[in-house]
């Protein structure tokens, strides 16, 4: 009779492997016990108990016991500890060959076992993906725009009908639990809840809540036509039910432009009922800017609001500055700046003009204060979004460094997941560059950044700020205080 | 909208530069260790290495603090870090640098950098009904695959946990700890269901039996992964399978059955050691909840 | 369904890769779709198609009842009592077809039908009666509940197989096969196949007839089920298939009081036929596919024929109609001097066993016939693999031992053919163009869009409008 025992320091199995183990090893024959575990003190008191000598052993170590025979039935029983803590489960790779890559949503969602769908084809395909995805139990977020709004009031129906959650179309952000969806910032854990039909919007929500150290719980994108009288505020209303029943939330947020009056009620209703604080957040004419409703959301989650950072240039103001030139890639945010402009100086042009009579013509030329939504529909077609390609923008930016009637040009930069992975390692030299440019002509050229991002995106927050500030620009994190920097800055200030 | 025609490597990920040999991925981070992941760098030392887990002890300054990297269909311990597949290769005794959004491990010849790129929610135990939980684990059999002496051990738990002083818990838990094979084992199992238990039940009784298991110093009685884990059973930090198992128990009409299967199929017997330890518990704390 | 708040996420990512590769950084599982736009023109049928909502649980009807559908092969008797053909009465495979556009096959093989009904003394004359219609038509063996491979040709005298699927109280037909080679089907028309076609009447039929009676039923799902473990696809290898029925048949055969010569003559026919069993794997198919016709809203096809001249589809949401367009000619191997030159265009009402899950959907299971249609082994995975991808289900009775026994790929969609481009693949042999040739060869052939992309439109027709608010 021989007894072996070894200890093997710091070797890690799970309980199966070594209940597996041991099983193996005593049925080996001329095998008479046999322990393989981890050298617990209990363990040990076991080893003991089985007549072994006990080593000195740390509850990290696995510690081996074999009691044999003879050397050959020892010898067998080691190597079968040593095969059977070596073995693998086998690979279940599914026959020959690796599969397709599958050709619909409704094909991945049954290999995989999807829950959710982002769907981002272009709009006058995207509802089929779309409905794919919730014919086959998931959630959507249609990141597509262009989708006709008959197909978005059809998904919602549906989802309705199956308990599931359109989000969008033409959703540019969402954050369900701590993942980002399409254009979406790092945010911290924490309680608030946002219902939004405007991505870049909830963007600069969500943004301003994290810098004041206020967490998110979800952000739920609806599109920003769900609150039209067509589509009913469909998903707003479910993703209201969801955050309703969602313990991580506490606090409610709904952020969109003014709804339909009788969706406007609905959603009232709703949140009367709902059981938590919700601050309807309406963006609009003499309405609280995004900022305003970062501070209500932040004193209503019981947090301290101290106003966005911001950093000013460090070129002094030294010209003139006739007009602003707003070059911007998230269309809510150059909404709520034409806004804040408008209020000062009056009329602002734009290719989506707060009035019919302000529209930009078909060629985009700049007149008094003019503002690009690059983002738009139809600049967006057969090119990327423009937080995500910089150059219609760069392009633009030297364009108006040579126009002597701009006087400030006011952009946004927007960080997060999706969007360009170093936007100011493009902007910053090209804001240099029309600095120069108009500096060759006499002219100084303010610009002003609105930088919409969390200390967590990708892309660093600081370096983002640092080399926008570098290049000349003063940076905002709030795009309302970046707003109202441009008109200090126009000549003789606000009318 | 066309593809757009940028690299598609956002820069959520960054790797070590010049860095081929070592593993780099993304992780997402439990809301429970969420701040030591984000918070400043500290050190700590990978204490076990499995095909499916590696794990970390912190050195935390108030005392070692757990955190372990797994793949996606390991257990979802209420201290990880998962990654998309698991990392691989890793030995106990590596160093290991948590925080600034990252977990470096090991060197350049054979680490891993997990980028912490999210969070996900950990949520604490909740039991509605706890009266009407106790009932329905009051007649539950004992837990089939546990070794009677763990059986035995749960016992003289809940009897202290009923009527013992704190000797008596202090006896009860130094009975448990280490006790079986594996990773975790079912001695530790037994103490984390009572003391998730204990969390989500009677703050006071649970306290005490923290007290007491913190007191026993699991570290040298039991694996470092069984004892790092105990702190988050203490906050009523569990597996989800227990988790959902509890709130299953303490609801009118909630699939207890359902859940109970897919608690008792973590692990070898992690999963019944759980259960015994959240029936001990429930039996012995319900009286005195709210 | 998921908790969309509670649940860890698993995203399905189609469109953009930079978001997919976003989420993945984020360390979210995610797959990416192979996205491509669907058929050009499609996308406001599809629209309405997938809008439609009855769409789903009809779909899911038609699966239910297609895997549900037996086969089973009761009686073997002549076509006039089967079906009560008069004489000048034809069926023929594929979609409805005048004499003027008929494809030489289909005509040699109605000439063929005509000389052995004794409506003609000659070749020429029963051309000529044939393309005079004087007291002779012709119809889709599928219009009257049956299928008949390559031309499909069936007149009153000739035998056909009948199977009932109890499942659904369905019954379908079939004719007997002829063999390989020289054969009516692929349009041969000499004496010999006429003289084949009279003993397959006098000897075969009731042979056959007899040991079923004697028997009873022969299950022929079963075998079917059997075969693909086996390595036979359905419609270019039924050797193990057609084996089981002998055996089955046999003891009966012997038993059944018939001159020993003439049984030995029926088993020697029966067992060199290595397709003999396709005649029966068809009328199966047809039982299945049956099973999930006529479902208002339904995109699944019930339907793939071809007459040597089109190709045509059904569509269980729009019942009966046909979908028809030119049909492509296949690609393959050619036997001894023929050539690409020599081949007709698609033909025959075999593409049932696609329609089915089976043939080409099945490739996979029959590497053994990689290399006689001109392909490999990888490309026989792949094949059958993509067919996951047009299909609204799977059937495990028809297992496929290579892909880990993933059941066949069952019910084609039209949404997902225009949605994906991937058209269903079909195994199948290739006739002579010219009338009388018979076989030239075996191959791959896909069917033409247009038949996909105009179903779509009749189904999206079928669509009710959408609810006003």
């Amino acid at each position: 009779m021989i007894r072996h025992v070894e200890v093997r320091a710091g070797a890690y199995h799970d309980s199966v492997t070594l209940m597996q183990v041991s099983q193996a090893v005593q049925g080996e024959d001329g095998v008479e016990g046999a322990l393989v575990a981890m050298a617990t003190e209990l363990n040990l008191d076991l080893l003991g108990g089985m007549g072994f000598e006990v080593p000195a052993a740390s509850p990290n170590d696995l510690v081996i016991g074999v009691t044999a025979d003879d050397d050959a039935a020892l010898g067998r029983a080691l190597a079968r500890v040593e095969t059977a803590l070596a073995a693998r489960p086998s690979d279940s790779g599914g026959g020959f060959g690796a599969a397709a890559a599958p050709r619909t949503v409704g094909s991945a969602a049954r290999r995989d076992g999807g829950t959710v769908a982002f769907v981002s084809t272009p709009g006058r395909y995207a509802f089929a993906d779309a409905m794919d995805a919730l014919q086959h139990g998931l959630h959507v977020v249609v990141f597509s725009d262009n989708v006709p709004v008959e197909q978005e009031v059809r998904l919602k129906q549906e989802a309705g009908d199956r308990g599931l959650l359109v989000m969008g179309p033409d959703c540019g952000t969402a954050v369900v639990g701590g993942v980002g969806f399409g254009f979406a910032n790092v945010v911290r854990p924490g309680p608030v809840g946002v219902v939004a039909a405007s991505g870049t919007g909830a963007q600069q929500l969500l943004s301003l809540l994290d810098g004041a150290g206020v967490g998110i719980s979800h952000c739920l994108g609806v599109g920003g036509r769900d609150l039209s009288a067509a589509v009913g505020g469909a998903s707003t209303l479910a993703a209201l039910d969801l955050l309703a029943d969602d313990d991580a939330t506490e606090v409610v947020v709904v952020v969109s432009k003014p709804p339909a009056p009788e969706v406007a009620d609905a959603v009232r209703e709703r949140a009367e009922k709902l059981g938590k604080p919700v601050v309807l957040a309406l963006l609009g004419p003499g309405l609280p800017d995004l900022t305003d409703v970062a501070e209500t959301v932040v004193t209503t989650a019981g947090a301290e609001w101290q106003p966005p950072r911001s950093w000013p240039s460090t070129a002094p103001a030294t010209g003139r500055y006739p007009y602003i030139r707003g070059l911007y890639a998230g269309g809510t945010l150059c909404d709520e700046a034409m806004l804040l402009v408008s209020a000062a100086f009056g009329p602002v042009r734009s290719n989506i003009a707060l009035e019919p009579a302000w529209a930009l013509g078909p060629g985009l030329e700049a007149e008094g204060h003019t503002f690009i939504d690059f983002g738009d529909d139809t600049l967006t077609r057969g090119r990327p979004h423009p937080m995500i390609d910089n150059s219609l923008r760069i392009e633009r930016l030297l364009a108006e460094a040579r126009d002597p009637s701009c006087g400030v040009v006011l952009l946004d930069v927007v960080l997060g997941h999706g969007a360009h992975p170093d936007p100011a390692a493009e902007l910053a030299p090209a804001i240099v560059r029309a600095r120069n440019v108009a500096g060759a002509r006499g002219r100084d050229l303010a610009v002003v950044v609105a930088l919409v991002g969390t200390a967590d995106d990708p892309q660093g927050l600081e370096d983002q700020a640092r080399a926008l500030r570098e290049s000349g620009a003063s940076v905002h994190l709030s795009d309302a205080a970046a707003a109202r920097a441009a008109i200090a800055l126009v000549d003789g200030g606000p009318e | 909208m066309p593809a757009p025609t940028v690299p598609t490597g956002v820069r959520a990920t960054r790797p070590w530069p010049g860095d081929v040999s070592r593993q780099v991925l993304p992780g997402a981070a439990s809301t429970a260790v969420a701040a030591l992941v984000g918070g400043p760098r500290l050190a700590g030392e990978v204490v076990a290495a499995t095909r499916t887990m590696t794990a970390v002890l912190v050195d935390h300054g108030t005392g070692p603090v757990l955190l372990c990297l797994t793949g996606p269909a390991a257990v979802r311990l209420p201290c990880a870090v998962v990654t998309p597949w698991p990392v691989s290769g890793l030995r106990p005794g590596q160093r290991a640098l948590v925080g600034e959004g990252e977990l470096r491990i090991g060197d350049d010849a054979d680490g891993a950098v997990v980028t912490v790129g999210r969070w996900w929610r950990m949520r604490p135990a909740v039991i509605g009904d706890v009266a009407l939980a106790r009932r329905r684990t009051a007649g539950q059999e004992d837990s089939p695959g546990l070794d009677g002496s763990v059986v035995a051990a749960a016992g003289r738990l809940g009897l202290a946990l009923l009527c013992g002083d704190d000797d008596e818990i202090a006896d009860a838990v130094a009975g448990l700890l280490g006790l079986g094979p594996g990773l975790t084992p079912a001695g530790d199992d037994v103490l984390a269901g009572a003391l998730v238990v204990g969390a989500a039940v009677g703050p006071r009784a649970a306290a005490r039996l923290a007290a007491a298991v913190e007191a026993a110093d699991p570290l040298r009685r039991t694996t470092a992964v069984s004892a790092g884990l105990l702190p988050y059973a203490a906050r009523g930090l569990a597996v989800p399978q227990l988790t959902t198992y509890l709130a299953a128990l303490g609801a009118t009409r909630g699939d207890a059955g359902g859940a109970e299967r897919k608690l008792l199929a973590v692990g070898h017997t992690s999963g019944a050691a759980l259960r015994l330890g959240a029936r001990v518990a429930l039996a012995a704390l319900a009286g005195a909840a709210r | 369904m998921s908790d969309l708040l509670r649940d860890e996420p698993r995203v399905v990512s189609a469109g953009v890769d930079l978001f997919a590769a976003a989420l993945a950084a984020q360390a979210v599982p995610v797959t990416t779709v192979d996205w491509r736009p669907p058929v050009a023109g499609t996308e406001d049928d599809l629209a309405r198609v997938l809008a439609d909502p009855r769409r789903p649980a009809a779909n899911e009807q038609a699966l239910a009842a297609m895997l549900a559908a037996g086969a089973d092969l009761v009686d073997v008797r002549p076509a006039g009592e089967v079906l009560g053909l008069q004489p000048g009465q034809f069926l023929h495979a594929g979609p409805p077809i005048t004499w003027e556009r008929a494809s030489g096959p289909l005509r040699g093989a109605l000439i063929g039908a005509a000389l052995f009904e004794g409506l003609a003394a000659t070749p020429s004359a029963a051309e000529a009666l044939l393309a005079s219609g004087d007291g002779v038509e012709w119809a889709p063996c599928h219009d009257r509940g049956g299928v008949g491979p390559m031309a499909g040709v069936v007149s009153p005298s000739m035998w056909l197989f009948e199977l009932v699927d109890d499942a659904g109280g369905r019954t379908a037909w079939c004719s007997l096969n002829e063999g390989l080679g020289t054969v009516l089907r692929y349009g041969a028309y000499g004496p010999p196949v006429i003289d084949r076609l009279r003993w397959m009447s006098s000897v075969l039929g009731p042979l056959l007839q007899a040991a079923v009676r004697r028997r009873g039923r022969v299950d022929v799902k079963g075998i079917v089920a059997q075969m693909v473990q086996m390595g036979d696809e359905g419609h270019n290898r039924n050797r193990a298939g057609t084996l089981m029925l002998l055996r089955d048949l046999l003891p009966s055969l012997v038993d059944s009081g018939a001159p020993s010569a003439q049984v030995a003559a029926v088993a020697e026919f029966v067992g060199g036929n290595d397709h003999f069993f396709l005649n029966l794997v068809m009328p199966a198919g047809k039982l299945q596919t049956a099973a999930a016709a006529d479902l208002p809203g339904c995109s699944v096809v019930t339907t793939m024929a071809r007459n040597g001249t089109d190709f045509g589809i059904q569509v269980s949401g729009t019942g009966r109609q046909w979908f028809t367009a030119p049909a492509n000619t296949p690609a393959g191997l050619y036997l001894g001097a023929y050539g690409p030159d020599d081949a007709n265009p698609d033909i025959g009402d075999s593409a049932i066993t696609e329609t089915m899950g089976l043939g080409g959907f099945a490739m996979a299971a029959a590497p053994a016939i990689v290399r006689f249609v001109g392909g490999s082994v990888p490309d026989a995975l792949a094949t059958s693999r993509l067919m996951y991808e047009i299909t609204v289900g799977e059937n495990p009775a028809y297992a496929i031992p290579i892909l880990e026994f993933r059941g066949a790929p069952t019910g084609i969609d039209v949404t997902l053919v225009t949605r994906t481009g991937v058209l269903p693949q079909i195994n199948t042999g290739i006739a002579g163009r010219i009338a009388g040739t018979g076989q030239v060869g075996a191959g791959l052939v896909q069917p033409p869009m247009e038949c996909f992309t105009s179903a779509l439109s009749a189904l999206a027709a079928t669509a009710p409008p959408p609810a006003l608010e």
